[in-house]
């Protein structure tokens, strides 16, 4: 075993990372959320760094995901070692190539931030019906739940491609994995280069299109032969689980963590085992390893790393003996199916094996939370209803296919801290979080993990960042439900939504806003105050906004607010906080110059003075803000229904009755929407005014409005 | 600019509910045409999610003011079509009649076909419609209604106030019609409720980025502008696929950063409408608001206007240029008169009448290129991180910006 670097990073990093080194060619095109893998691979190779074979990679931004696979396949073709990154759609412009690539026994490594197909409306958040779509382009399909496991496997795969000659999918969830941020050992390049067999190498370099050695790519077969013609690549398909089971020992061997194409996690005599792949997995393992010890449960899981080809055998052996129920869960949607593919593969894998009752159910389309509390009441429903075709994590009251969750469990392990962080869009919080997470991963022997939500709007949306760090391993995979601290960035969220929602007994709460000291406390919502009172919590403000406006960095307050959690919380001792974060700072804003970098140093400073912890009454004070109006007594369905509840930030209790069939919406609804972000608004001065309507064409938002009287 | 808490504490929310309750569209001896009279026509957008000083908005703003109760678009994915079409608040609306602009995205890569398919379908129906009343008028019918089908046949191609005013008569009229006819006619009279709402041609357009336009839809735009068929286009060319991020597009110009240009881009802006140009069917048109608004508005119309296939190029900053966006129109303007940006306007009809069918609108620049360009963190950032390429950047971009304006002017002149 080797000793590797312990980095923070994200998702796509890690994969840009592996993608980078094996590659000598990537044809690229942005999608959201696999564009930053395109990105890195883009600056590395603007800063001529090597890959593994000692080359500056050739980046080629092209036209359409169409236009980069075409790129691909002709740059494999002609014998150079090519990636791309991609996503949904774009997944779905490049699967006519795919086959093409598959069928003509190309080795390449596509590299998927797997998320929703635009169906009934488009989604740029995770689930697997993109990478569900490619199932039959005789691709191997390579999962992965965490971001460890990104690194570990897309060695892999790019390992088993070269050996194979099968090109492979390699995917991880959108956004969840992507944009998530772990701490991970690194492998290095040396290493990677090492486990490189350079007798593949050659053999493709041979197979290349050569004017030297020529050839021709068959171009048209007829009937008399094409089918023979598909049939001749059977074998290399059936040696793909070997060599794939090769490359994981072989990486087992240096890193020390185990992979198998299916692996079992759980109770050795389990009789309940649900099956899943992508970073569900992890998320199941945190909640099996809380109910097997806590509640005396006896429950397993299998995670599917290789889904294509689908090795049989290896997933019989992986199946504990004791086994009486499956429930496979597919983050995907298949209308008109029997069930959901991975359910199909299982039903099938298993088919002589009647005792068992195998149930196939959905979850977390569109990133939509998959959590312990779901977990749990999926391996209930196994022992209750146990029915088929289920969905947890919505309630769907039209076809009452969804399964109730009954009991609320939180399976982080204990020590674990927790923080949220409630920003504005473009306030920076989101950034400086990603930096706070980093300082604590690359500071501190704790495990950390970031996560960052965002809405649709442009700028000026809420923000949601979820930090967690602690000794244990961190698994779970979904939003920071329990609080240890919690951040309001901005009081205008104050009486709209549930700030303070799920923080735990004695848990902290910092508040930037402009009041004095001793107006805070009066100026939260009743529910908040109860809840500050009730739960001892320890209440914080700092006016942000003054220093930032005062260093010179307007409202961007991310800097001033990152610096109060540091403090608070003590992570780090004082003077190295204080430190690291001036080095993010500088890391950071450098493309922006010193200046930026200075006014943020001063922020940072002058932060220590303005923290005020507020002492919290014993009793409740008479006055309280009241929670926000946001529509009017009068509006209609869709607007109590639909839109009040996403303004609150309670789109998840929406019931599938109360959505649109096909997708059709009514206009004229963003006059709802009274945010109040704007610091500032227009002033009109009648004595001023020449009456040229120029203002009004061009105010972006139509909010100087003119009319004749 | 002041508070929102001082504004709303001085009545602005009173003021509203009192600005709000006065008739729109009051227009007096305004003419639409003009800026100032433009503005006095309702919005069909607002309170969009873009950010604080979009490039992007203020066009399409413009042109539901002066389309938008008989619009369809069709937007492709991109910046436009999340602050456009986001579940569940939209910022498209309604005028007091209940009319206006109906919108929808396909994909990122098919948006000029999804609109041209829409105009195929307005096509059809209005088809279907004109012969359903051919076929009642022929049958005779009640004489209200006969007269005003004959208004409308005389008036098939035009969509002014007195247009719209007889397809609403029609409207009215038609449920009454309808309960006194008899079996010869009642079949018409269905089709024309069925099709009613086509009395009226629709302005159909397609919206979207630099990145679709200029890239992965550019395939399809080509097409479509080649069947000479009747569909606008606006481009609002932020130079940089924005709602990704900010990579670069063949609409980047030569040594801007963008992501997967992070040493700055190395090749020109490509040309689009000069490409287009080669068409000679096809009204073209590149608009900078802050620069020129008549420009902008008389370009607007005209594309509208034109029978024919047009497309409108328009400069939108963005945040991810790198200046502060409280500035939008100036730097709009600024890149005209640094000749950064041409406005101008190819019109085929012009040819018909024996003119030159470009104008170039742009007058000679009044300040250096390199003005502009150091005005804009993608531009200068380059100073940081490759600051060996600067100079030939700026140099080739001076170069390439004289040339480009005198091969223009040297068009417009002939």
């Amino acid at each position: 075993m080797k000793k590797f670097k312990k980095v923070t990073m994200d998702g796509n990093t890690a994969a840009s990372y592996v993608a980078y080194a094996f590659s000598e060619v990537a044809a690229i095109y942005p999608i959201t959320p696999s564009s930053p893998m395109g990105e890195m691979a883009d600056v590395w190779a603007a800063n001529r760094k090597k890959n593994i074979y000692g080359q500056v990679v050739d980046v080629i931004e092209m036209q359409s995901e169409a236009g980069a696979a075409g790129a691909v396949h002709g740059s494999l073709s002609g014998g150079a070692f090519t990636t791309t990154f991609t996503a949904s759609q774009g997944l779905m412009l490049m699967l006519p190539n795919m086959h093409k690539i598959a069928g003509e026994l190309l080795p390449t490594v596509f590299h998927v931030t797997a998320r929703s197909l635009a169906v009934q409306s488009l989604s740029i958040f995770g689930d697997h019906s993109d990478v569900m779509s490619a199932r039959n382009t005789g691709f191997a399909l390579m999962a992965e739940g965490s971001i460890q496991e990104i690194i570990d496997l897309a060695v892999v795969s790019h390992l088993a491609t070269m050996k194979a000659k099968i090109p492979f999918l390699n995917f991880f969830d959108g956004f969840r994995n992507s944009h998530e941020i772990q701490k991970i050992e690194l492998i290095d390049y040396d290493t990677m280069r090492e486990l490189v067999d350079m007798k593949y190498v050659e053999d493709f370099r041979k197979r290349a299109m050569n004017p030297e050695n020529p050839m021709v790519k068959v171009g048209a077969q007829n009937p008399d032969v094409y089918f023979q013609g598909r049939e001749t690549v059977n074998n290399y398909y059936d040696a793909i689980p070997g060599i794939v089971q090769e490359y994981m020992d072989k990486v087992t061997q240096i890193t020390g963590r185990k992979y198998h194409l299916f692996d079992y996690i759980g109770h050795p005599e389990a009789e309940k085992v649900i099956i899943a792949m992508g970073s569900g997995i992890e998320t199941i393992e945190e909640t099996i390893n809380y109910l097997n010890s806590k509640g005396g449960e006896k429950l397993g899981l299998i995670k599917v790393r290789l889904y294509r080809p689908f090795a049989v055998e290896a997933f019989r052996k992986t199946l504990p003996k004791s086994v009486k129920k499956i429930a496979v869960l597919d983050r995907t949607k298949e209308c008109g199916s029997i069930g959901e593919p991975l359910y199909l593969d299982i039903v099938a894998a298993l088919k002589d094996m009647k005792d068992i009752k195998i149930i196939g159910g959905r979850y977390g389309l569109s990133s939509k939370e998959f959590t312990p509390s779901m977990i749990k009441a999926v391996y209930d429903h196994l022992d209750g209803k146990c029915s088929h075709d289920f969905t947890v994590g919505i309630n769907d009251d039209v076809s009452g296919k969804s399964i109730e969750i009954k009991t609320h469990i939180d399976s982080v392990p204990e020590g674990t801290i927790n923080c949220k962080f409630w920003g504005l869009g473009s306030d920076g919080t989101v950034g400086a979080n990603k930096n706070s997470i980093k300082i604590i991963g690359d500071n501190t022997d704790m495990y950390a993990q970031g996560y960052f939500q965002y809405d649709s709007k442009k700028s000026g949306g809420i923000t949601r960042s979820h930090l967690r760090f602690g000794k244990e391993k961190i698994q779970s995979e979904y939003l920071v439900e329990n609080a240890d601290f919690i951040g309001c960035h901005n009081q205008s969220f104050i009486g709209r939504y549930d700030i303070l929602e799920g923080i735990k007994e004695g848990g902290v709460f910092l508040l930037n806003s402009i009041w004095d000291s001793a107006d805070v406390f009066e100026n939260l919502t009743l529910d908040m105050q109860k809840t500050i009172i009730d739960k001892n919590i320890k209440l914080y403000n700092i006016n942000a906004l003054k220093i930032a406006t005062d260093v010179g960095l307007g409202n961007r307050i991310n800097t001033v607010m990152q610096t109060a959690f540091f403090l608070i919380t003590g992570v780090l001792d004082r003077k190295k906080a204080l430190e690291m974060i001036k080095k993010a700072i500088e890391k950071t804003f450098l493309k922006k110059g010193q200046e930026i970098i200075s006014m943020n140093w001063n922020a940072v400073d002058k932060t220590n003075e303005a923290l005020i912890e507020i002492t919290v009454p014993e009793l409740l004070p008479e006055k309280h803000t009241k929670s926000k109006k946001l529509i009017p007594d009068n509006a209609d369905n869709f607007t109590k229904n639909i839109i009040e509840r996403i303004m609150r930030e309670k789109g998840d209790d929406i019931p599938v009755s109360a959505m649109p069939l096909d997708g059709f919406v009514p206009t004229g609804t963003t006059r709802l929407e009274k945010r109040g972000v704007a610091p500032s608004v227009p002033h009109w001065i009648p004595e001023n005014c020449i009456q040229c309507n120029q203002c009004s064409l061009i105010c972006p938002h139509a909010a100087i409005r003119p009319k004749l009287i | 600019m002041k508070t929102l808490v001082i504004e709303r504490a001085a009545g602005e929310v009173e003021n509203t509910d009192f600005f709000n309750s006065l008739p729109e569209d009051v227009l007096g001896s305004n003419s639409e045409t003009t800026v100032k009279g433009s503005q006095f026509k309702q919005p069909l957008i607002e309170f969009s999610g873009a950010c604080a000083g979009c490039g992007e908005t203020p066009y399409v703003k413009l042109i539901t003011q002066l389309f938008g109760d008989r619009m369809m678009i069709a937007n492709a994915t991109g910046c436009s079509s999340i602050w456009g079409g986001t579940f569940p608040t939209i910022p498209y609306c309604k005028n007091k009649d209940g009319h206006g602009p109906t919108w929808a995205n396909s994909l990122f890569e098919d948006n000029a076909e999804y609109g041209f398919g829409m105009r195929l379908a307005v096509k059809a129906n209005r088809y279907q419609l004109k012969n359903s009343v051919q076929l009642l008028l022929d049958t005779g019918t009640d004489a209200k209604l006969t007269e005003l089908l004959n208004i409308a046949l005389d008036n098939w191609d035009s969509t002014d106030k007195e247009a719209k005013e007889n397809s609403k008569n029609i409207q009215d009229i038609l449920p009454e019609v309808l309960e006194k006819a008899d079996n010869r006619t009642v079949n018409h009279i269905r089709k024309i409720i069925e099709l009613k709402s086509y009395f009226i041609n629709k302005s159909v357009w397609a919206f979207g980025g630099d990145g679709w336009a200029y890239d992965i839809g550019y395939g399809g735009l080509d097409h479509v502008m080649a069947t000479g068929r009747n569909m606008n286009i606006l481009v609002l060319d932020t130079e940089v696929y924005s709602n990704t991020g900010g990579q670069a597009s063949k609409a980047t110009p030569l040594g801007s950063v963008a992501k997967f240009a992070e040493s700055g881009k190395n090749t020109v802006k490509k040309d689009m409408g000069m490409m287009l140009m080669t068409y000679g069917y096809v009204y073209i048109a590149s608009i900078s608001m802050g620069a020129n608004k008549n420009q902008a508005l008389k370009a607007i119309r005209e594309a509208e206007a034109y029978n024919g296939p047009s497309i409108i190029m328009a400069y939108a900053p963005c945040i991810n240029h790198g200046f502060n966006m409280a500035y939008t129109q100036k730097e709009e303007k600024k890149a005209v008169d640094s000749g950064y940006w041409l406005l101008y306007r190819y019109n085929p009809d012009l040819e018909k009448e024996g003119k030159n069918p470009l104008i170039l609108d742009s007058k000679e620049p009044t300040i250096p290129v390199t003005d502009f360009l150091k005005g804009e963190r993608r531009y200068t950032s380059l100073e940081r991180t490759f600051p060996e390429k600067v100079k030939n950047f700026r140099s080739r971009f001076t170069d390439y910006a004289k040339k480009r304006y005198e091969l223009y002017s040297s068009m417009a002149d002939k």
